[in-house]
């Protein structure tokens, strides 16, 4: 980040390649849209990229940048809150992704079953499990007590269960 | 009967981010708990079919686009102006009440701002408050040195609850946790709100003048009840701060 602040087009590049799997993952986790995901994940890029001069390293950089998205996505949401966004997320595919227990078809219904989850619940799997934020940091990111988040972070995975069970074997191969 | 451990410890038990006391306490239990164990291996799966199911897919096209807006150019800024106008807007709204222009605000022991609108403020509103009222508390992320608010207690706490009303909306991202007031300098029928914090600052000009156009840095967010406002960014040159200065203390009126 220090020399993302000298203008280290190299280092900014590191920066993005770290960062977006998890940062898009988690902008998602709140906005549900992938093309809304990915452009709120240029925009935080963009103020971290200029916010990279002035950058004092106090904070965790994951914290830092995980704490910018969430904003950006919050806010995001807030103005297209009149929109019903399960009609856009709920596609259905879930019986068809249980038919082939595939990468794809796992990440299809995963999609699904997030898109159901209260969005604290999602927020905090998705820093949790695809970010692989501690609980303490994950905490800072949604300004919440740590217990709670473990809690949020319970509660959704108990919900995804029911969608997620029948790629047991998938998650043996993770192991 | 309640089960001794609930499943959010369990969870930061495996986590290892349970205090050494309450670590032993759950070990003891889980050791010995098959329904423990066994929730916890569910959990443990549950996690890695999340990760599993969230694996990236080829990116080069989406960083190569990050990289040419990062360094190639302003274009994206346009994006920021629709959000920025209607931003402002609210912004106005919440300031018209306290500072149409010219009118000079009679001192006030408590912040009008506050007083008004106490009960309606969002959490974030209260955080922002809080840690206005105490710039030299709190723990910023990365925040700077503060500079004492100015003693025209009154008039200044106007513009800094505008002006912060206007960050907040304008600049989501940029007031995080920790940001805080840094200066604040009323001029005339402007208004300048610098804020920091998150390793980064901005400054918040408004008044009745024209205002500029555009300045490299510079985001011109609005104009609305004899006001225009202006947000910059970091890093503006000597020059054209003081033409926004200049620009904005002047007469709306030509």
């Amino acid at each position: 980040m220090l020399r993302c602040g000298g203008g280290d087009r190299a280092a900014f590049e590191e920066l993005l390649k770290r960062y977006e799997t998890r940062l898009i993952a988690f902008i998602r986790s709140i906005v549900r849209d992938r093309g809304d995901a990915e452009d709120l994940f240029q925009e935080t890029f963009l103020r971290v990229h200029r916010a990279a001069p002035r950058y004092v390293p106090k904070a965790r950089l994951s914290t830092f940048l995980h704490t910018i998205a969430r904003n950006l996505a919050l806010n995001f949401v807030q103005k297209k809150r009149e929109q019903p966004v399960e009609q856009v997320v709920d596609t259905g595919v879930e019986e068809e992704a249980g038919r082939g227990a595939d990468l794809e078809a796992l990440r299809t219904a995963l999609a699904a079953a997030l898109a159901r989850l209260p969005r604290e619940q999602r927020e905090a799997v998705t820093l949790r499990y695809v970010s692989e934020l501690p609980y303490k940091r994950i905490a800072e990111v949604m300004d919440a007590p740590i217990g709670t988040v473990a809690s949020w972070v319970h509660d959704g995975l108990q919900k995804l269960s029911p969608a997620l069970r029948k790629f047991g074997a998938l998650a043996e191969e993770e192991r | 009967m309640t089960h001794p451990v609930n499943p959010a410890q369990l969870l930061l038990h495996d986590a290892g981010e349970l205090d050494a006391s309450e670590a032993r306490a759950v070990s003891a239990h889980a050791a010995g708990c098959a329904e423990c164990t066994a929730r916890l291996r569910e959990l443990r799966a549950l996690g890695a079919l999340v990760a599993k199911g969230s694996a990236a897919e080829p990116a080069a096209l989406r960083r190569e686009r990050v990289l040419a807006a990062a360094f190639g150019g302003a274009r994206r800024r346009i994006a920021w102006g629709l959000a920025l106008a209607a931003a402002a807007a609210l912004l106005i709204a919440v300031g018209r009440a306290w500072w149409p222009a010219g009118r000079t605000v009679p001192p006030k022991k408590e912040d009008p701002w506050v007083a008004r609108h106490g009960e309606a403020m969002t959490r974030l509103d209260r955080r922002i408050v809080e840690v206005a009222q105490a710039p030299r508390e709190g723990a910023g992320i990365g925040a700077p040195p503060d500079v004492p608010v100015p003693a025209d207690a009154a008039r200044a706490a106007v513009a800094r609850w505008e002006a912060i009303a206007g960050a907040q909306a304008l600049f989501p991202a940029w007031v995080p946790e920790g940001m805080r007031l840094r200066e604040a300098r009323v001029s005339g029928d402007a208004v300048e709100v610098t804020f920091a914090g998150g390793g980064t600052s901005f400054t918040v000009f408004a008044g009745a003048g024209d205002g500029v156009e555009r300045a490299d840095g510079a985001v011109v967010a609005g104009t609305a009840a004899g006001l225009r406002f202006v947000l910059v960014g970091e890093g503006l040159a000597t020059d054209d701060l003081k033409r926004i200065r200049a620009s904005l203390e002047r007469p709306a009126r030509k």
